[in-house]
This record gives C-alpha cells, structure tokens and sequence, in this order.
C-alpha cells in the first residue's frame, strides 16, 4: 500500500520538499511508516523527527487525512491512501 | 453596567449582529483579556479587540521597537524606533479607543510572573514566540479554570485554536516537549500574522460574549502558499503533565 506523508512548517523546510510517497506492507502501522522513514533517511529528516534515543519526537504533531490528530504512541494501522501529515510546532512573534 | 450613548453608536454594526447585541456588548465591555506578546500576531488581535469595544487589556512584551519589527508588528512606526514596545502599542490603541483601559507590562510572561498577570484577567491569548513563555501560560491557564487562544505562524502557514480548560486540550496535550528546533526568530510575512490575528480576536470575542461556534477542540490550520485550509480534530492526552488529571 501507499501512503502519501506531508510535510509542514519547519518539517516541510527540513526535507525540501512538500510531501512523500511512502511504500509499506498492508496492514502497517504509524510507526512502521516512522521506521520506514528513519531507514530510507527521507530527506535527512532524522533530527527533527526523531529524538537523541531514536524515538518519534513528542514535540511533533501529527494528522490523519487532514482531519484528525493522532499520537506516535496510539500507534493507529494505516489504510492505502491515507495521508499522514507532520508538524513542528510554531509560534507567535 | 450599561453602555453609554457614544459607545451604542461606535458599535451599532456589531450590536446589530443578532446573536451578539447589546447583551454581547456589554460582555466585552466586563471582560479582561491578556495578550503576550503585541508583536506581529497579538498586535493585530490588541487592535480588533480595542476597535470592538473590550473593557479592559492587559499588554506584556518586553524591549523596545527595532527595524526587524516593521514587517509586522503594525502597533509599533518607524517614529517610535527605540522606544517601548508596550508604550507605543497602549498610544496607537488609544487613539483608535480612548474608552479602553489598558495596564501595560513591559515584561515577557515568565513562570515566575505568570500567576499574578493571568490572575488579572478573564482570557489568554497566546502569541508569544518562545515555548518557555506559551508553556508558562499554558499552566497558568489550567490552573486559573480561564480559556487560552493560541495563535501561531511560520513562513506562510498559521495555526489557531481554543483551549478550554477541563473541555478542550491544553498546549502540553499537543506538544508535550519544549520544540528543541525552534528558534526566536523566523522568517513570515505581516500579511500571515495579520490573518491569524483577525482569527484570534474574533475566538476571544466569541469566547467572551458567548455566542458562535469556537475552535474548541479543533485546530485551525492554514497554509497561504497554496491557499488550504483545515480543521482537525485535537485530543486531550491522559498523560498530560498539566492536564491529564482534569
């Protein structure tokens, strides 16, 4: 299956482009797509999605299918065609 | 408390509004909100919420006007570089409103200052640039039973929602982890804050007189670069150090 993941805010810098394809197993999960990420080296997002120990941040928001939060730690499957898209938070100034 | 003759007039539009009216009016005219900081974002929502008739501001930002803050920052002028940010802010929303009362604190929010400032008030909005001052609200905002906006904005893209302690989400339910990459300075355009300044004050004055449907429990997200505009749905997090137990 594909899911396509888009990236936002500083995310969006860091990989240098807008969104992803990512080719998985049926039946994967969030973080089967975080790990397939970490592998492929998307991008040299490494630093910003995961933390010193190798974990999803906890300081990224994500969303399902532009309609929903979901947590790394719900660990939700995923459907062919679902859009995960990430988010570093960002502030006022 | 009545509203005067003067102020019926000033604001006959929004009166005219029919879930709001003169019932709403006054509601604002009793309300206290803070806004940290008036920069780019809490600027525009300090002059919203001035031109709509609020009672009563409450202004934090420390420092002095700088060439970097023209793009945006539309409180503050060229003639005023080098004089207090806060000063200038209470001048320009004066002159727009001189029925307002405004306290100005020419202090950042801090976690030592943050108790007694969010006591003075009956709304937070949220558009500080740094964690340590958004996080220092946030916590004063649960502990305080008092509604928090939280605006937000990067390059072209800009964020707003509601918290409504013990309803909605807090900041620490969405970002559990001071963002170790986010830096105090970030490239944006005045246009973008200015949007989602609009938003913000006009969250508050539905918050405040209590009509319409608040992002509560939803995030507003926008990306001006392709024009897209979302809204998703945010969720408490059980585990949340400030609100978990809520």
């Amino acid at each position: 299956m594909v899911v396509k993941v888009n990236f936002r805010t500083q995310v969006k810098v860091a990989a240098s482009v807008d969104n992803v394809k990512v080719e998985l197993p049926v039946n994967s999960t969030f973080n089967d797509l975080m790990i397939e990420i970490k592998n492929e080296s998307i991008h040299k997002l490494n630093s910003i999605l995961f933390d010193s120990e190798s974990k999803v941040s906890r300081s990224l928001l994500f969303t399902i299918n532009q309609s929903e939060q979901i947590r790394s730690e719900d660990n939700i499957e995923l459907n062919d065609g679902d859009i995960i898209t990430i988010f570093s938070p960002i502030s006022g100034g | 408390m009545i509203l005067t003759d003067k102020e019926r007039e000033v604001y006959s539009w929004q009166i005219d509004v029919p879930d709001f009216g003169e019932e709403g009016q006054i509601k604002l005219k009793e309300s206290s909100v803070l806004i940290s900081r008036c920069g780019g974002l809490g600027g525009i929502v300090a002059y919203e919420l001035a031109a709509a008739g609020i009672g009563n501001l409450v202004l934090a930002h420390n420092g002095n006007i700088q060439n970097s803050d023209l793009n945006r920052q539309l409180l503050m002028t060229d003639q005023s570089l080098g004089t207090s940010r806060v000063e200038s802010a209470k001048k320009r929303l004066l002159d727009l409103n001189p029925r307002l009362n405004i306290e100005i604190i020419n202090e950042n929010i801090t976690p030592l200052n943050a108790t007694s400032i969010v006591s003075k008030v009956d709304l937070i909005v949220d558009a500080a640039p740094l964690f340590e001052e958004r996080y220092s609200m946030n916590l004063q905002s649960v502990l305080q039973n008092k509604p928090m906006i939280d605006c937000a904005m990067y390059e072209l893209e800009a964020q707003i929602t509601t918290f409504i302690p013990g309803e909605t989400p807090c900041l620490s339910c969405l970002y559990p982890e001071n963002p170790p990459h986010w830096k105090r300075r970030f490239p944006v355009f005045g246009a973008v804050s200015g949007v989602v300044g609009c938003l913000g004050a006009m969250e508050a004055i539905k918050v405040l007189a209590g009509f319409g449907e608040v992002l509560a429990g939803k995030l507003l997200l926008m990306d001006y670069r392709n024009n897209t505009f979302d809204i998703v749905a945010i969720h408490k997090n059980p585990t949340c150090p400030v609100c978990g137990k809520q």
